[in-house]
């Protein structure tokens, strides 16, 4: 079942408890969530993930509404499950993980490719922790969630006028840093 | 690089949509991130979410869920994450709490007079910038005085504004410390006094105390007596130091009131300048003890110490200034 056919559809069957809609719920928004967990720093991104997905099925028979509203739903959950990670990670601080894990879990693809990739991730995570917190709260919830500003102010609890002045802020701070690199570059 | 961007809101809008337009490094730089780490999960990983969120959902079944639903403007508060709090209530909750206590505990100390004496005092200037009268720790110390000594008297409480006077509930008014009593008998004393004159006694007792170089210390403008250009010894508004009807002062036998050159008069060791019974050295209503052209009070042989219009040339406290008994200690 595709999600774009009929959401509403979907949302049915996954309240029927039907496997593949639930599937398909998790393929279609599961890599966004999981992105914006990644881009923000978060320790375990896949677990993080995880126990998203299992708030959307404890509370999806109290959910009403389209797939815009589902998906800013889901990053509502999605930012303070981020929020909670990180608060308790500053209260106990984690200790280093087996080499077994860390070996278990890297991947298996192209060194080379790897390598580039996460030159480019730590490249773009060092841009966007340039920016203040709430900047980055506005720019990755539109980036990842696909939100309106409307959307994203109410995930954050501030007023719109105030969402729209941070995503302009961090754009411009954004792009001063790129032509800055760019005539470095030349 | 210019610091303003010089883009609408829809054009922004536009931006994070991944538009065909092309909106120069910015649109390359979200197209980036998203690149980056938009990712689908391993599919061990997925599996693994889906086969719990199943188990979630079945479970979820089993127990029945259920309630209102709620519309997109109410799930946002719900997903919210608990407030953090430290100690099961909001701190601010139990520092507004511990501050009222405070501030309650002080007021009741406050109005029964039992704060500390500088806290009392400021607690009662700040009180009366309202309109309400506290007590001060001046005024405690007096109450204490008339609660233990029992002489809770008319004049002891002129001192002090009856408004403000509250009778203490504690019952400790024995608890009188040997200042608070001094004070007390000051006060009352001074009371009475300017209530009461006793005749011939000078009004102020302690004006008269001779100080260490022997001349009166109560008598800031009163240079000694005896001296040619000088006024006369005494103060000039006090009462006449001696009686009206007794001899006139500087009798000729006496010690003189004052030489030039010898001490001043109202030391204690110094010439009486008038006897206390005598006629008051200077009385304006009395006869003049010399004449006004005469020499100057103080000469052996001269007019009494004291001009008509001077000050009694008695000491105030000092033993009487000529006294017929007493013997003369000017040479």
């Amino acid at each position: 079942v595709k999600v774009e056919e009929g959401f509403s559809s979907v949302l049915e069957a996954a309240r029927n408890g039907s496997e593949h809609a639930w599937i398909s719920l998790y393929r279609r928004f599961a890599p966004s969530v999981r992105g914006y967990l990644r881009s923000r720093g978060a320790a375990e991104p896949d677990d993080l993930t995880g126990e998203v997905f299992l708030q959307v099925v404890l509370h999806i028979e109290r959910f009403r509404g389209d797939e815009s509203d589902f998906r800013s739903w889901l990053f509502t959950i999605t930012h303070h499950r981020f929020l909670d990670e990180r608060r308790r990670l500053r209260r106990h601080r984690d200790e280093p993980a087996p080499d077994e894990l860390i070996l278990a879990r890297a991947s298996v693809g192209d060194a080379e490719t790897d390598a580039l990739r996460q030159l480019q991730a730590a490249d773009i995570r060092s841009r966007i922790a340039a920016l203040t917190p709430s900047q980055q709260d506005v720019l990755l919830l539109r980036i990842f969630g696909g939100l309106a500003v409307n959307e994203v102010a109410r995930i954050l609890g501030r007023r719109p006028g105030a969402i729209k002045q941070l995503q302009r802020r961090a754009l411009e701070a954004l792009r001063r840093d790129l032509t800055k690199e760019l005539k470095k570059g030349a | 690089v210019t610091a303003r961007l010089e883009l609408s809101d829809e054009q922004i809008d536009d931006v994070f949509a991944e538009s065909s337009v092309d909106y120069g490094e910015l649109a390359l730089f979200i197209r980036r991130v998203k690149a980056t780490f938009v990712e689908a999960p391993d599919e061990s990983v997925e599996r693994r979410h889906v086969e719990a969120m199943l188990a979630f959902s079945r479970s979820a079944d089993a127990e029945g869920r259920g309630g209102a639903h709620l519309g997109s403007s109410q799930w946002a508060a719900e997903a919210r994450p608990a407030p953090w709090r430290p100690f099961g209530a909001s701190f601010m909750f139990q520092l507004a709490v511990a501050l009222l206590a405070v501030v309650v505990l002080c007021s009741g100390l406050a109005v029964t007079g039992n704060l500390p004496d500088p806290m009392q005092r400021v607690a009662a200037k700040v009180a009366e910038r309202f309109g309400i009268t506290l007590e001060t720790p001046h005024e405690r110390n007096e109450r204490g005085v008339d609660k233990g000594g029992g002489s809770n008297s008319a004049e002891s409480r002129t001192d002090r504004d009856d408004g403000g006077y509250r009778p203490r509930t504690k019952g400790n008014g024995e608890a009188t410390s040997n200042e608070a009593s001094e004070a007390h008998r000051r006060g009352s004393r001074s009371v009475s006094e300017k209530l009461h004159p006793p005749p011939g006694k000078p009004e102020a007792r302690a004006s008269g105390k001779p100080d260490a170089q022997g001349s009166p210390s109560g008598k800031p403008e009163g240079p000694p007596e005896g001296k040619p250009e000088g006024p006369p010894a005494g103060k000039p508004e006090g009462p006449p130091a001696g009686k009206p009807e007794g001899p006139p002062a500087g009798k000729p036998e006496g010690p003189p009131a004052g030489k030039p050159e010898g001490p001043p008069a109202g030391k204690p060791e110094g010439p009486p300048a008038g006897k206390p019974e005598g006629p008051p050295a200077g009385k304006p209503e009395g006869p003049p003890a010399g004449k006004p052209e005469g020499p100057p009070a103080g000469k052996p042989e001269g007019p009494p110490a004291g001009k008509p219009e001077g000050p009694p040339a008695g000491k105030p406290e000092g033993p009487p200034a000529g006294k017929p008994e007493g013997p003369p200690d000017n040479p």
